[in-house]
C-alpha cells in the first residue's frame, strides 16, 4: 500500500481544521501519522494528548563571510532578494533574521568567501497516542519563516502509512508548503459569508497546486446556503456536514474531541477517509 | 560633498519624504545647492529589508550625508559603518531642507528614531 497524505486546510481560521484532523485520526482503523504543521500555534496535542518523547531543533543555513577572502564586489547583496546583506568598502554586514536560506550568496560568491553558520528557528516534537504517531512543529517566537520547519516535518513522513496533516490557516507560503505533495486536501469551512469568501481563496490555491480536494462544512445550520451552492457550482464534493451541536461545543471548550463527545461521528469520519482513499486510488473522480 | 535627501520626486522642488527605506527618490545635491542626481529607490516595494537596501544604494552612490525624517536600526547600521552622517528633521521641499541643513537646523542622528518596519505605513498614517 502506498502512502495516503491528507492535508486539512481552510483559508479562514477557526473553522475546525484541528477538530476534523483529530477526529479523522482517531476514527481511522489503522496506524496514522499525524503532523501538526500549524507551527505558529500548534494545538492538536490538546485533543490527541500524545506523550511527546523526542525533540529536535530545526535550523537554517545563514551566510558567514570570510573577510580575508572577500573582495567586497557586492555580488551577494545585489542578488539577495531579502536584503539580508550589505557590502561596504571593507566590511560585509549580515542580517540573519532576514535570511531565507536560499543559498544564492554562498553559491554565487566569486571569491568563495561565504560559508554557512546555523540559526535555530524552531523545534520538532514527536511522540505517540495509541495508534497515532504524532509530530508537531514549533516556530520560535520572533522568527518569521515557518516553511523550513514544515519542510523538515514532512521529511519524517514514513512510507506505507496514512498521513493526516493539520495545516495552518491562510493561503500563503506556510499553507502552500504544507499542501505540496499531498494526495488530497480537505477544506474545512463554515456556512457563513466569511467562511465562503476564504474557502474560495483556498480553493484557488489547491487548484494551482493541482491536488484533488473536498469540503467539510462544520457547524452547519440552514441560515446560509451559499457555501453549498458554491461547492456545487465548482464541482467540489461536500464529504461531510457537521451540524452545529451544543454537546460538541462543550466538549471542544474542555479540549475533548468531537468523536469522544459523540462516538457515532466516527463512522461518518471513516466514510470520509474511505472516500478520499477511493479518490487517491483512482476509483472515484472529484473536483480535480 | 554629496548630500542625499529623501523625497517623493526627483528635483529640487520635490516634497521631502520622512521615510528612509521607502521614499521614492534620493535627491543628491552638493552644499552649493546644485542638483547632482536623483537616485530612484529600487527597494521601495521590498517585502523586507527596504532600509538596508536603500542604505546599500546610497553607499554604492558614494553619498557623504543623508537627510531624512525617520530611520530604523537596520538601515542605520550599514550607513554608520560606512561613515555616512545622518540628519533628521526634514520638511518642505528638497531645496528648503538643504537650507535647513546648511543653517544647522537639522539634528544629527546617532541612534535609530524609528522602530523596525517603521516605513511600511504611509507617513500620514502614523502618529
Amino acid at each position: 500500500m502506498e502512502n495516503t497524505i491528507i492535508t486539512i486546510a481552510s483559508g479562514k481560521g477557526g473553522t475546525g481544521k484541528t477538530t476534523v484532523a483529530s477526529c479523522l485520526a482517531m476514527s481511522a482503523r489503522q496506524t496514522v501519522q499525524f503532523l501538526d504543521c500549524d507551527v505558529e500555534e500548534p494545538n492538536a496535542h490538546i485533543f490527541l494528548k500524545p506523550r511527546l518523547t523526542r525533540e529536535e531543533a530545526v535550523s537554517l543555513d545563514i551566510p558567514h563571510v570570510d573577510h580575508n577572502k572577500c573582495s567586497f564586489c557586492g555580488r551577494c547583496a545585489e542578488i539577495c532578494m531579502f536584503n539580508a546583506l550589505a557590502v561596504l568598502a571593507d566590511e560585509v554586514l549580515t542580517f540573519p533574521e532576514l535570511c531565507h536560506s536560499c543559498g544564492g550568496c554562498w553559491t554565487l560568491c566569486p571569491e568563495k568567501a561565504i560559508t554557512t553558520n546555523r540559526r535555530e528557528i524552531g523545534l520538532i516534537k514527536s511522540g505517540s497516542a495509541e495508534n497515532i504517531h504524532f509530530t508537531q512543529g514549533e516556530l520560535q517566537v520572533g522568527t518569521a519563516t515557518s516553511p523550513p520547519i514544515i519542510k523538515a516535518m514532512k521529511k519524517t513522513i514514513q512510507k506505507n502509512s496514512l498521513v493526516i496533516i493539520d495545516a495552518p490557516p491562510g493561503t500563503s507560503c506556510p499553507v502552500v508548503e504544507t499542501m505540496e505533495g499531498s494526495d488530497f486536501v480537505l477544506l474545512v469551512t463554515e456556512p457563513t459569508a466569511m467562511g465562503l469568501n476564504d474557502l474560495a481563496i483556498a480553493l484557488q490555491v489547491v487548484r494551482v497546486l493541482d491536488i484533488p480536494c473536498g469540503v467539510i462544512i462544520n457547524r452547519g445550520t440552514d441560515v446560509y446556503s451559499k457555501v453549498e451552492t458554491f461547492c456545487r457550482e465548482n464541482n467540489l464534493p461536500v464529504l461531510m456536514k457537521i451540524a452545529v451541536d451544543r454537546a460538541i461545543a462543550e466538549a471542544y471548550a474542555m479540549g475533548i474531541p468531537a468523536v469522544e463527545a459523540k462516538p457515532e461521528l466516527r463512522e461518518d469520519f471513516r466514510k470520509v477517509l474511505n472516500h478520499i482513499k477511493g479518490v487517491t486510488a483512482g476509483e472515484r473522480t472529484c473536483c480535480h | 560633498m554629496q548630500i542625499a535627501i529623501c523625497s517623493n520626486n526627483h528635483d529640487l522642488n520635490s516634497q521631502v519624504d520622512e521615510r528612509f527605506g521607502r521614499c521614492a527618490y534620493f535627491v543628491v545635491v552638493d552644499e552649493m545647492g546644485n542638483l547632482l542626481k536623483a537616485v530612484s529607490n529600487s527597494s521601495l516595494n521590498s517585502p523586507q529589508g527596504a532600509g538596508i537596501a536603500a542604505a546599500q544604494l546610497l553607499i554604492n552612490n558614494q553619498v557623504d550625508t543623508v537627510l531624512t525624517g525617520r530611520m530604523g536600526p537596520k538601515a542605520m547600521k550599514p550607513l554608520q559603518a560606512a561613515g555616512i552622517d545622518i540628519y533628521t528633521g526634514i520638511s518642505g521641499t528638497v531645496e528648503q531642507t538643504l537650507d535647513l541643513f546648511l543653517k544647522g537646523s537639522l539634528t544629527q542622528l546617532k541612534t535609530a528614531n524609528s522602530p523596525k518596519h517603521g516605513g511600511s505605513l504611509p507617513a500620514e498614517g502614523r502618529a
